[in-house]
Order: structure tokens, then sequence, then C-alpha cells
């Protein structure tokens, strides 16, 4: 009785320990898996440095126009308007996604500073309005009129990149201080 | 970068390559399309013979792999006008005949083979419509230097966009 007793409770301990071992691969796995999406996403947010100034930059359209072809210039800018538009949508598919990685990551933390949080917020939602803007006045006017605009919303999206992979090291090492705004 | 490598081999074979093949080639389009040409279709690896029999394989690929990004930025972020430049030397380079090779750029765009597999969308579209534009300047100007030169619409007529 005694033998049977020891032999089932050393078998119950033996499945728990597969159990939380198999779970434990599972949420490395799953990390790891959010992280490289995080990556992912980093990477599509951002333009290289210089290229979105150079997609509305007024100096092609110049060259172009000295050809004093009207064929080209109309060429020029549909391929240009083409380029914009494409920049905004992954610009913004990159921000809704570094935003989804993000509210994945605060619903695992635990000391989450509400301050950071709406700051971050606000910041998603100003880049989303931008695109919206920027998409809208490409379609009107053209990017070489966004210039402003663009530069603005790149500069921000490339913020809202660098906040999230600051935070994101912050959640793997709790004893630093993240400082938000501070840039 | 791959783990097991020894970053001096791919550092070494690296130099290698630029001073081997790629001062060789008289322009940056023609390095990128050189280097595209390394890539295996289907793999999308990097393969040169002499190169990987010089060093060892996987350094070889990653050295081809970090001059192709190279080389494919540095063209995406040039001028038009400096792209047109570049685009009349590799025809110059080429030794075909250049309406030809214009109307087949034109028609098939071969030169989207040329983006890296890592580009970032937006500048690998950036590229492909710079491209599309030199490429319609130039014939432009081969227009308007010979009248007899065969008159098509400066519009590519792409297949696929």
């Amino acid at each position: 009785m005694l033998i049977l007793s020891m032999s089932i409770v050393i078998g119950i301990l033996l499945m728990a320990m597969l159990f939380f071992l198999t779970a434990r691969d599972w949420v490395e796995k799953r990390k790891r898996t959010e992280e490289a999406k995080l990556t992912e996403a980093d990477e599509t947010a951002g333009c290289p440095e210089g290229f979105v100034e150079r997609i509305v930059s007024r100096d092609d359209w110049e060259f172009v126009h000295k050809t004093g072809s009207p064929g080209l210039e109309n060429l020029f800018r549909k391929e240009r308007k083409d380029v914009a538009l494409t920049w905004v949508r992954e610009t913004a598919s990159g921000i809704r996604e570094i935003m989804k990685q993000h509210s994945a990551y605060a619903r695992q933390s635990a000391d989450l500073d509400a301050g950071t949080e709406a700051k971050i917020m606000f910041l998603y939602g100003e880049l989303r309005v931008l695109c919206g803007a920027l998409t809208l006045l490409i379609h009107i006017a053209g990017p070489m009129h966004a210039r402003g605009l663009a530069g603005y919303a790149s500069k921000l999206s490339q913020r809202m990149g660098e906040t999230q992979r600051a935070l994101q090291a912050v959640a793997k090492r709790p004893e630093e201080v993240y400082e938000m705004g501070s840039r | 970068m791959n783990g097991k490598l020894k970053p001096i081999r791919v550092d070494d074979a690296y130099a290698d390559l630029l001073e081997r093949s790629l001062s060789t080639i008289s322009c940056d389009l023609g390095r990128l399309i050189y280097l595209a040409s390394t890539r295996d279709y289907n793999t999308g690896n990097y393969h040169h013979e002499g190169l990987a029999m010089r060093f060892q394989p996987d350094a070889a690929r990653e050295a081809l792999k970090i001059a192709h990004e190279q080389i494919f930025l540095r063209i995406a972020g040039q001028s038009l006008e400096d792209l047109v430049a570049q685009l009349e030397k590799y025809l110059d380079a080429s030794r075909q005949d250049i309406s030809e090779v214009l109307r087949a750029w034109q028609k098939l765009e071969p030169y989207r083979i040329a983006i890296p597999m890592a580009a970032n969308p937006t500048v690998a579209r950036f590229f492909l419509s710079n491209i599309r534009l030199a490429v319609a300047i130039v014939r432009h100007r081969q227009e308007q230097a010979s009248p007899s030169y065969p008159q098509v619409a400066s519009q590519p007529q792409s297949l696929a966009r």
C-alpha cells in the first residue's frame, strides 16, 4: 500500500515537473516571438534617415522640369505620389504594430506609470492623425507640398520607436529608471 | 550576422570583393546588378565561386550580402540627376544597343531583382520609381538627340506593379 502511494506521489511530482518545464518553454518561446515581431515593427516603422526628405524634395522635380517634357513631369508627379503614399502606409502600419506590442508588454508589466502610458497614447494618436492628414495632403496637393508635415511625422515615428525600445529595455532591467520626454 | 562566423573572415572577404571584383565595374549601378546576379533566385542566398574558395563559403555569402545592401542604399539615396548619369554610364559600358536595352528595361523592369531581401519597403519602392524615371529621362534624351530614334511613350509599360 505504502509503495503504491509513493509511486502515485512520485508520478504526480513528475507530471507537475513536466508541466512546469513545458509551460516555461512555451512562455520563453512566446516572449522570443514577441520580441522578434517588435524588432520587425521597428524596422518597418522607420525609413532610413534622409529618405523621407529625398521623397518630398524639390531638387528632383527641378531636374525633371528642365527636360521640358510634360510626359516626364506627369510621370514624376505620379511616381512620387505613389512612393509618398507607400511611406505613409508603411509608417501607419509600423506604429500600429509598435502600439500592439507595447500593449502586450503593458499587460504583463506590474508597475505601469500612468503618465508615461498617457504620453505614449498621445504620441500614437498624434501620429495616426498626422498619417491621415498626410494622405489627404499628398492626394490633393502632391508630396512636395507635404514636406514640413512629412518631416515632422518621420521624426515623431522614430521617437515612438525609440520610446518603445527604451521602455522594453527598462522592463528587462527594472533597476534602471527611464524618464520619458527627456529627449 | 551568423554567430558561427569569425567577423575577421567576413571583413577580409568583403575587402577582397571590393578590390578584385567591384573595383573593375565602372559604376555603382553596374555593381548593384552584378551583386544581385550572385544571388540564387530560389533561395536568396549569395554565391561567388572565387570568394567562397579564398574564404569560408559563409563569409563569402555574408560579404556579398553586405556589399549588395550598401550599394543598394547608396543608389536609392542618390538624386535623380546622379542616377541618370549612372544609368548612362552603365549603358555605355554594356556595349549593347542602347535603345534595345532601354526598351527592355521599360517593358520588363529587370532591375526589380536588384533589390536586397532585407530592404525597407519604402526605400525599395523609391528605388524602383527612380530607376523607372531615369530610364524614361534617358530615353527622352535619346529621342531628342536623334529624331530617327523609335518614338514611344515615356510612360513605362510595367507588366507587374
